[in-house]
């Protein structure tokens, strides 16, 4: 009787083995993208002109002459995508999660000091972005930052982003929002206000105040220019080793922004690789030094003990690669997906206004290019009875 | 100073970075049709502001559906076509039921696609849309028609 337990038993178990052989045989679910944002790693490098300063005769003399160069690598990563359908059930929204973040390295360099200081930025924050699928898109960035030089102890701030944007066609966007930033070398809290007119995947003026103000325009089928100004700048904890403040604080803090008035070619060879170059002249120079227990002013702005606003200008130089990875879910002609792809590729993880560029963006089709496909191509696409 | 960078840092790395620019992409004469196709619907079928918000992320949806169940049919033809003779009877039955099940569930998506699109476009763009796709297609072919299979 055991015997036959066993017999049947051994039988059901191959049995079952088997038709898992044959379900798995014949599986051939595709996995579908999760995400409509990519996976994306970018590096930019930044460097401007040595320039002479004039903030009190001491201190011109303590620090000589003054020059900056920096690298920032960032990067976002979706890890939360999901569509909902609303209530008139074709209309589809959608959320996404981000992780964000940055390092960035730069050197200050003041020509007298024995020994530079060399500024590291950190940053790791999440991102959110709401599609309401028709018009209106939601969008927050908060990041914890520590920014300091290899002397001073880490201290963090916080940067954030909070930005309603309402996509009134595809020519048209406007946005409002409010952001805590140290771009302009203090802290602030600004208005953001801006508007972008002309198609993303075409001409279009984009005007993002405090942030940029740019024109871009495509040049053929791989290359985009753009004439452009933006604030570059940062607020650093500084050691006081150098005695640059007279009382007796270890640390200061260091403050630098200028304004980039420059031209800019990107170059978009596909979606998972782009590349850009840009010059151009600074204007509105600064730089300033603060004590750590700085005094602030009526509207919470850290009032520096030394600052020069007027540090001539100077030639720049800024490029940077971006690559991308994942397959991403379909967004062609979606306007409001463009905007949230502009939305996040605008405001950087690390609060240095340098991010990515849109490459993501999906080009024009053009049908002149019909002439150039391959059977391989459209193996997938056409049927055998498609030809009947 | 520029130049000192140039030639230390920004050279050494865009060397470093065009053969990635260059290299293949696989999916990338795919994604190419795609965009023609979507040129080539926009000047058919004219849609007004409102009607592509609403149309195109449907469209798109759509179309990923059709795409990863195509992506399926090649995975199972492939199957097939490796170790047809060595495939058992009941392996064979196996294919053709998953083959039609795939055939389905494109039929299905069509039908909820249609569904949905017939309340965000009048019947009559509607038409157009799949009369659009198929002389896209036809393009497609034409062009296919003078060159060689390789």
């Amino acid at each position: 009787m055991l015997r036959i337990h066993i017999l049947l038993l051994l039988l059901s178990i191959t049995n079952f083995a088997l038709s898992a052989k044959d379900s798995s045989f014949v599986k051939t679910e595709v996995k579908s993208p999760k995400h409509y944002i990519s996976n994306c790693v970018y590096s930019n490098y930044y460097s401007n002109q040595e320039r002479h300063l004039s903030i009190s005769p001491k201190l011109d003399k303590q620090l000589g002459s003054y020059k900056y160069s920096e690298i920032n690598t960032g990067f976002y990563l979706p890890f939360f995508t999901r569509d909902y359908v609303r209530k008139d059930s074709v209309t589809i929204s959608n959320l996404h999660l981000l992780f964000v973040g940055n390092f960035l390295t730069a050197k200050p360099v003041f020509s007298a000091l024995s020994e530079q200081h060399h500024l590291y930025k950190v940053s790791l924050g999440l991102r959110m972005i709401h599609n309401n699928g028709k018009k209106n898109i939601w969008f927050y960035n908060g990041t914890p930052v520590t920014a300091r030089d290899q002397y001073s102890s880490p201290s963090t701030k916080y940067a954030s982003i909070l930005v309603f944007n309402r996509t009134v066609s595809q020519k048209f966007s406007y946005r409002l929002g409010l952001t805590k930033t140290f771009i302009f070398g203090n802290r602030v809290r600004l208005p953001i206000i801006g508007f972008r007119v002309g198609p993303l995947d075409g001409i279009y003026m984009s005007m993002m105040l405090p942030r940029n103000i740019s024109l871009n325009f495509p040049m053929g089928k791989k290359f985009t220019g753009s004439f452009y100004i933006k604030p570059l700048g940062g607020l650093y904890d500084f050691s006081n080793r150098d005695s640059i403040y007279s009382a007796n604080d270890d640390n200061i803090q260091f403050g630098r922004y200028e304004f980039l008035n420059g031209l800019r070619l990107d170059y978009n060879p596909n979606k998972n690789f782009s590349m850009f170059l840009s010059g151009g002249v600074t204007k509105y120079n600064a730089i300033s030094f603060a004590s750590v227990d700085f005094q602030t002013n009526k509207r919470g702005l850290i009032a520096p003990f030394y600052i020069q606003k007027n540090l001539s200008p100077s030639l720049f130089i800024n490029w940077g690669v971006t690559l991308r990875f994942g397959k991403t879910k379909k967004v062609y002609n979606n306007m409001n997906m463009y905007d949230v792809f502009e939305l996040n590729n605008t405001f950087d993880p690390g609060d240095n206004n340098d991010g990515p560029s849109n490459g993501n963006i999906p080009k024009k089709g053009d049908m002149k290019d019909i002439k150039k496909i391959q059977y391989k191509d459209v193996q997938d696409l056409i049927q055998l009875e498609d030809l009947y | 100073m520029l130049k000192m960078h140039l030639k230390k840092i920004v050279l050494p790395v865009l060397l470093f970075f065009l053969p990635l620019a260059a290299m293949a992409q696989p999916g990338k004469g795919k994604e190419k049709i795609e965009a023609m196709r979507v040129a080539f619907i926009t000047k058919r079928l004219d849609l007004t502001v409102t009607e592509a918000q609403a149309f195109w992320p449907l469209y798109n949806q759509y179309q990923q559906k059709k795409e990863d169940l195509r992506t399926s049919m090649g995975v199972l033809r492939k199957k097939a076509e490796k170790n047809y003779e060595g495939l058992s009877d009941k392996e064979i039955d196996a294919l053709i039921e998953e083959e039609l099940a795939i055939k389905q569930k494109e039929l299905d998506a069509q039908k909820e696609f249609n569904k949905k699109i017939k309340s965000v476009l009048p019947v009559k763009k509607v038409g157009m849309l799949y009369k659009a796709e198929e002389d896209f297609k036809m393009e497609l072919i034409k062009q296919l028609q003078n060159k060689p299979s390789n």
